[in-house]
């Protein structure tokens, strides 16, 4: 990494009261990859996002994007997918693609078009009247359709069926950024394990495994799938 | 960015006072087709204190959400400083109030000249005048600025109130109960803002057994009133930039 390009995290501990969930992680990720934050609900994974996307203001440590702490610097750059619907019922789509249109001008609208035509899904539709499964397509269109330089996904396919999360994984590549740095945070490993470029393993707020994918295959002799159920049985 | 931002919070907000003033015109327009001047006071003032509730209740629902619920993941990577957050918010809120003193005032207007013509509108301003007299008011032009001046900073004051307690709920100093914490956070301030300011506030002069604010005194409240907003202002905009926990 150079010029402080990506993300950069030293000594970061967070904690929620007597809970801790983050404890001295430090993580160097580079642009130009695909990186799985991996864990196992409750290991620390939304909040290490929400640190990022400058959601949670009061930690310990240091986290840098870019070479800039969390702040509207780092906002103008990240495009972040909550793993929870954000917009207001009353909106329709055409008013969260004005909002990110008229707020980010790294947004693509000939992108978004393209993606809502590939989820089926019309701009005049109203979010209330939509399913889990429908908001989890758009905001992932919506975020997706920016040509952002760090992308902190979280649990995009965390509602959908299991032919609706090929669909998104295929979005995600194809509008992926190979200049960018995609963290996504996932407990579903089998379904993005293939388009992962690094692993990174968290578990009750410790990094216990961060590796090139390639390497954790070829060293364990089996999918990435397997070494977590391994590393996380219970 | 302030207002791309405050595009948005007007498209946000505008749905439901749409909802109010529709309500309001409707009751007029029952009052007036319906003739009959009994009812029109009490009609009236029930109006005027549901549409004080709602606006109350709009305004507090519109920071609740925008802190607590999941919107608050939207607001808060929305590529604005913490400045324009805060003074969206209170730009539009106050532009809210005044859209609804002006329907109420229409619609009050409205009536009592179908019921009477100008000469009704006439009168009843004479009463307003006479009981603002009566409240203490001397009725010189620069009392009235000071007057409305002193009304539009206490609404001010009180939106930055909802905003700091809404977002010092959100530290790491209050884990559990948050709405409970929020309300009794409220009345906490609320009595302890208003106790110095009271205390350090001018009383006035006694003039024919009242006590009369002269210019001066008007003025050192107005300083007192921008004082506590710029406190406000500083604790909340400390509260979101480094410490707030959107969890």
């Amino acid at each position: 990494m150079t010029n402080g390009e990506g993300i950069a995290i030293r000594g970061l501990s967070k904690n929620y009261g007597k809970t801790m969930a983050l404890e001295m992680i430090d993580l160097t990720l580079p642009k130009g990859k695909i990186i799985g934050l991996l864990g196992p609900n409750g290991s620390g994974k939304t909040t290490l996002l929400k640190i990022l996307s400058g959601l949670l203001m009061n930690y310990d440590g240091r986290v840098t994007i870019n070479g800039h702490s969390p702040d509207l610097h780092t906002k103008r750059i990240v495009s972040y997918l909550p793993d929870s619907p954000y917009f207001a019922d009353w909106m329709k789509i055409k008013d969260a693609t004005r909002l990110f249109k008229d707020m980010y001008p790294d947004f693509r609208t000939d992108v978004m078009a393209a993606l809502l035509s590939r989820f089926e899904l019309s701009p005049k539709m109203r979010i209330k009247t939509m399913s889990k499964g429908m908001k989890e397509k758009f905001q992932l269109a919506l975020v997706m359709s920016r040509k952002a330089e760090i992308y902190l996904l979280d649990e995009p396919i965390g509602g959908v069926d299991p032919a609706a999360r090929d669909v998104i994984l295929q979005t995600i590549l194809a509008n992926f950024n190979p200049e960018s740095l995609l963290l996504i945070s996932t407990h579903l490993i089998q379904d993005v394990e293939k388009i992962l470029d690094e692993v990174i393993f968290i578990k009750n707020g410790r990094i216990v495994l961060h590796e090139p994918r390639n390497s954790v295959i070829e060293r364990e002799g089996k999918s990435i799938d397997d070494v977590f159920r391994e590393v996380f049985k219970c | 960015m302030l207002m791309t931002f405050l595009k948005h919070e007007f498209f946000s907000t505008s749905r439901k006072f749409g909802i109010l003033y529709l309500g309001i015109a409707l009751l007029t327009i029952s009052v007036i087709v319906f003739d009959d001047f009994e009812p029109i006071v009490a009609t009236f003032t029930l109006a005027f204190f549901a549409c004080f509730v709602l606006l109350i209740i709009t305004i507090i629902s519109t920071f609740e959400k925008s802190i607590f619920g999941p919107q608050a993941q939207l607001d808060f990577t929305l590529p604005i400083s913490t400045h324009t957050y805060l003074i969206a918010k209170i730009l539009i809120n106050v532009f809210w109030l005044f859209c609804s003193i002006a329907v109420f005032v229409a619609c009050l207007g409205a009536i009592l000249y179908a019921q009477n013509g100008f000469a009704m509108l006439g009168e009843f301003y004479q009463f307003f005048v006479f009981e603002m007299q009566n409240a203490g008011f001397v009725l010189r032009t620069e009392h009235w600025i000071f007057f409305y001046a002193s009304w539009i900073l206490s609404f001010v004051q009180f939106l930055l109130l909802i905003s700091f307690v809404c977002s010092a709920v959100h530290t790491r100093y209050f884990r559990k109960n948050k709405k409970v914490m929020a309300v009794v956070l409220y009345f906490v301030v609320s009595f302890i803002f208003n106790a110095i300011i009271s205390m350090i506030s001018p009383s006035g002069v006694l003039v024919d057994g009242s006590y009369v604010l002269r210019n001066g005194d008007l003025v050192i409240s107005l300083i007192i009133q921008l004082c506590a907003i710029a406190v406000l202002y500083a604790s909340t905009y400390y509260f979101l930039n480094y410490e707030l926990e959107i969890e």
